[in-house]
């Protein structure tokens, strides 16, 4: 059977917003919160722009919120379901947004939908000495696993399945996710890294970060370029194919934005029933963003 | 053919599943913890690796009424253990959405109540899992269990066993399909836990003959892990208990947040609950389990029993505990035994090594003769060298570098302790203060070189404290070169292998610090940064303050941001409260905080508890809430404190 999304992939090597793009228009754009980071502003203005609608979403505390009102997810069918196509900018939106979103349009029939991703000229790392003195002292707070309602399940009540985590080059993360989800050790594990990266040399950082949990828990690694949410999406539905005995999947996107967005149209296709479910630690938006635009990307999604 | 090498592979409870029987060694505190005649709810608490999730397990029916157990005795009806683990990523959507709290408290209270029902149903299932069970216990046909609750719901609720499981699975699927659309306006039909599970109790004591006295213990795991209204609601439950249904929990240190109920009240300690913490309870006999558990990994990996000083059956057998602890030859036998494949070396066998090695008695006699020549002695450090007294010798290194002594001095003490004079090597406990911190300091610069002090039965048992997981994975990175039952005899491993699978135990268990919670990140940097501090405490070559691994805070006491920080490393074990915190005089004295021991080997330091740091109030609040700056600053400001006045640089070179 083929996969449900078919992802059309659109790459601009530029920071100014490319002629392709100028004479795009969507019936519906939903942008995220662009706080103080330029490149989600050159994104979110992008969306209003070529869009006769535009919707502000965001999600806290397991709550939705549109233009900042509470709604629940029946509303928010509602008044999305009027469009014939949307965008949704996804440089400012995070994985449970695009998973709530994408819900609520595939529910409502939407089936044009375009993702737009502003790729960074270079992340803030916070730097200073070497390396290895930068993963010791990283004071950031941590954040928990905590599941998003509709792609929950309780794992200490789950059959052992396939667990797949998209990496990037925070390091404790994934240890957290171990620290917290014991019962995960026990999964057959995939790490997958976005090689290649967007930059040569990021996935350095990736592998470097993560490299002692590898060992410690038997992963098998993958490798998926960066800005490819198609391909992303085609991993996941290979190692789901790949199973014949339909254990369960957790899949955890901690990597790449075109990763998450690959994982969230996973997710999706395979929710229905529980089988593939959400891990995931709603990191603060202010880690490790950055500011100026090194490349667009526009995937365009039918089904 | 068995692979020994693999006993100690598994180190976490979860690796065994929830049937635990024929693979747990009933700690020696196990009858002291009372858990088949309370009354009264128990909130045992305890640090990582302290053995919560295996005793719950165990007490629970998945274990009790294994398919395992060939019989199940009379006693194993008294309380019947359920075991629910707190999942965090899960119970913390039980928020949000229009739903208010009040509201959510209904849905958490219904969803325990089903994973509990089912829960009283696996344990008659469990217990009833042959034809010969089935003859011996059974009577299942009498239960009508939709009639024992069908009040509760409008729907028609199925009675007998098997139909009635899965009727309340189908509840768990309904719950679970809500949760994919959250709505407050179609909410399932929720049900009150103590009316519904009470009932099915009731319909189960009066009808089995065999579970007709029997008490429901509900052991709720990681407790820590809820959200407050999720404590409240718990809390509620352990003040409300009362047999035949009585709620436990177990959390790690400081994991109970509030202590409020959803009521008024609060509960109180002694009158409605009694707190049992693991790690007092296990660390007087640690030595024992350590090495009995040791024994017993081996024998499940396929050792066959006679070649090994302890019996699998009388590890797991209750009446057997005391026999356990009290039998003096058996504890001699098992101690002699693993000393056999873990040796160890006394401190003076270190000092010999030091002193034939060309590398470590070439740096010895370089810290002898800085010594020397900073007091402007023309002594030739030879004098301080002699093969016959090791130990001595070695402890110069540090003496020839205290401000109080003369090298003229410590020449007459070590002649005299050669000519067998009193002396103060010996007398004055020269040796016996500054032997450790002395050998640690030969080896300070040589990262690469485990030190042997990290290595033997004993050293790994101090390292590891109570963490059981700490202990077997030394043991699993120790012994990976036993292969099989006919090695073993003359099996013993090496020095160096030891003390090489003690440094990366340390640096993986330092590593796993950065997922310990929410301040996972932070606490891993406290762990360097205290690490840093008493590696360069410990590497100054005079040895004044010998062993430095713990600490108070003086003068003023931190900020609640910073207590907040505190409590979470004692709550991950990265720290070991000790003496509780005082006024002296009219000086305040925190709480003594002591580095988990399991660090050492990364920081090359001791693993005693030696003397103690003094940090100021302002200082400490910096190591706790600062920035990358302030740990520079920090340890800068100690790092000048501590100059020597000689040329040579401390050298942290800790980089991994």
């Amino acid at each position: 059977m083929n996969d449900k999304f078919n992802i059309v992939s659109h790459e601009f090597d530029q920071p100014e917003i490319p002629t392709q793009l100028e004479s795009r228009q969507w019936d519906l754009a939903i942008v995220g919160n662009p706080d103080s980071d330029e490149r989600s502003v050159v994104a979110r203005d992008y969306a209003v722009a070529h869009s006769k609608n535009n919707l502000l979403l965001r999600y806290e505390n397991n709550t939705i919120y549109v233009n900042n009102e509470l709604v629940t997810r029946g509303r928010l069918q509602t008044l999305v379901e009027s469009a014939k196509s949307v965008l949704i900018e996804a440089t400012a939106l995070a994985c449970p947004e695009l998973l709530i979103l994408l819900k609520a349009l595939t529910t409502r029939g939407i089936r044009e939908i375009s993702f737009l991703y502003l790729a960074p000229l270079e992340y803030r790392r916070n730097l200073k000495g070497n390396l290895s003195e930068h993963r010791d002292f990283d004071l950031s707070v941590n954040c928990r696993y905590k599941s998003v309602h509709g792609f929950m399940t309780d794992l200490t009540d789950t059959p052992v399945g396939q667990a797949i985590f998209f990496l990037g080059f925070e390091k404790s993360r994934l240890g957290q996710a171990f620290e917290q989800e014991e019962t995960l050790r026990e999964w057959q594990k995939y790490a997958v890294f976005g090689v290649p990266g967007y930059e040569p040399g990021w996935e350095n950082d990736a592998l470097a970060n993560n490299v002692h949990h590898l060992a410690a828990n038997s992963f098998e690694v993958r490798y998926v370029a960066a800005a490819s949410a198609a391909s992303s999406y085609k991993l996941l539905n290979d190692l789901r194919k790949a199973d014949k005995t339909a254990r369960p999947i957790v899949i955890c996107p901690l990597g790449t934005k075109p990763h998450t967005i690959g994982a969230a149209l996973f997710l999706i296709e395979h929710n229905e029933g529980q089988e593939a479910t959400l891990l995931y630690d709603h990191p603060n938006k202010s880690t490790g963003r950055s500011s100026e635009v090194r490349r667009w990307h526009l995937y365009d999604v039918t089904w | 053919m068995n692979n020994l090498g693999q006993a100690f592979v598994r180190n976490r409870t979860e690796e065994f599943g929830l049937d635990l029987w024929g693979t747990y060694v009933l700690p020696p505190y196990y009858e002291a913890l009372g858990l088949n005649e309370v009354g009264k709810s128990v909130v045992l608490e305890g640090g990582r690796g302290s053995g919560k999730t295996a005793l719950l397990r165990y007490v629970s029916y998945n274990s009790q009424f294994s398919s395992n157990r060939n019989d199940i005795p009379n006693s194993a009806f008294k309380n019947i253990g359920l075991y629910l683990k707190a999942d965090t990523q899960y119970f913390s959507a039980y928020s949000g959405g229009d739903i208010d709290e009040r509201k959510w408290q209904d849905i958490f209270e219904h969803s325990l109540c089903l994973a509990l029902t089912e829960q009283v149903v696996g344990a008659l299932t469990t217990l009833n899992c042959s034809v010969d069970r089935k003859a011996k216990y059974g009577q299942l046909e009498k239960l009508d269990l939709g009639g024992a609750v069908g009040g509760y719901s409008n729907e028609n609720i199925p009675s007998e066993l098997e139909k009635f499981e899965k009727w309340i699975r189908l509840r768990r699927q309904e719950l679970s399909r809500w949760f994919r659309n959250v709505e407050s306006n179609h909410l399932p039909e929720l049900f009150s836990l103590r009316e519904f599970l009470g009932a099915i109790i009731q319909e189960v004591r009066s009808n089995l003959t065999y579970m007709k006295d029997s008490i429901f213990a509900v052991y709720i795991d990681e407790y820590e892990n809820l959200l407050d209204y999720q404590q409240r609601f718990l809390n509620s439950l352990i003040k409300g208990g009362e047999p035949p249904l009585i709620f436990h929990v177990a959390m790690k240190p400081n994991g109970m947040r509030t202590r409020q109920t959803i009521g008024t009240e609060a509960i109180q300690e002694v009158a409605d609950f009694r707190k049992l913490s693991l790690d007092i309870l296990l660390e007087p006999e640690f030595e024992l389990f350590s090495a009995e558990l040791f024994f017993f990994r081996l024998v499940r990996a396929g050792l066959p029993e006679g070649l090994v000083p302890i019996n699998s059956e009388t590890l797991q057998d209750e009446s057997k505990i005391n026999d356990r602890l009290t039998n003096k030859s058996y504890r001699g036998r098992l101690i002699s035994e693993i000393n056999r494949i873990l040796p160890g070396l006394k401190y003076g066998e270190i000092a010999t090594i030091i002193l034939a090695d060309s590398v470590l008695s070439t740096r010895l006699k370089k810290l002898i003769g800085d010594g020397i020549r900073q007091q402007s002695s023309r002594l030739a450090a030879d004098k301080f060298i002699d093969k016959e007294y090791p130990e001595a010798s070695i402890v110069c290194a540090a003496l020839l570098h205290q401000s109080t002594k003369t090298a003229d001095e410590v020449l007459s003490q070590f002649e005299n302790l050669k000519n067998g004079r009193p002396s103060n090597f010996k007398d004055g406990d020269w040796v016996h203060h500054f032997l450790v911190g002395s050998i640690l300091l030969v080896y300070f610069p040589y990262r690469q070189r485990a030190c042997p002090l990290y290595a033997g039965f004993s050293a790994f048992r101090s390292l590891s404290k109570t963490n059981v997981r700490h202990f077997v994975e030394l043991c699993n990175l120790a012994t990976t070169g036993l292969r099989t039952a006919s090695e073993f005899a003359d099996f013993s491993v090496s020095i160096d292998t030891q003390a090489e699978a003690a440094l990366r135990v340390s640096r993986l268990f330092k590593n796993e610090v950065a997922g310990c919670g929410d301040f996972g990140n932070r606490l891993l940097a406290i762990v360097n940064v205290m690490g840093k501090l008493y590696r360069l405490s410990q590497g100054k070559p005079a040895q004044s303050e010998p062993e430095r691994t713990h600490f108070c805070v003086i003068n003023a006491a931190v900020t609640d941001e910073a207590e907040r920080v505190l409590s979470e490393a004692v709550k991950w074990s990265v720290f070991f409260i000790q003496d509780e915190s005082k006024v002296k005089g009219v000086r305040y004295e925190s709480n003594e905080y002591v580095l988990n021991p399991i660090f050492a080997p990364f920081f090359g330091i001791s693993y005693n508890k030696g003397r103690k740091l003094e940090m100021p109030g302002p200082q400490a609040e910096a190591m706790l809430t600062g920035t990358v700056q302030d740990y520079t600053n920090l340890l800068k400001t100690y790092e000048r404190a501590w100059a020597t006045s000689e040329d040579e640089q401390l050298t942290l070179g800790l980089e991994d």
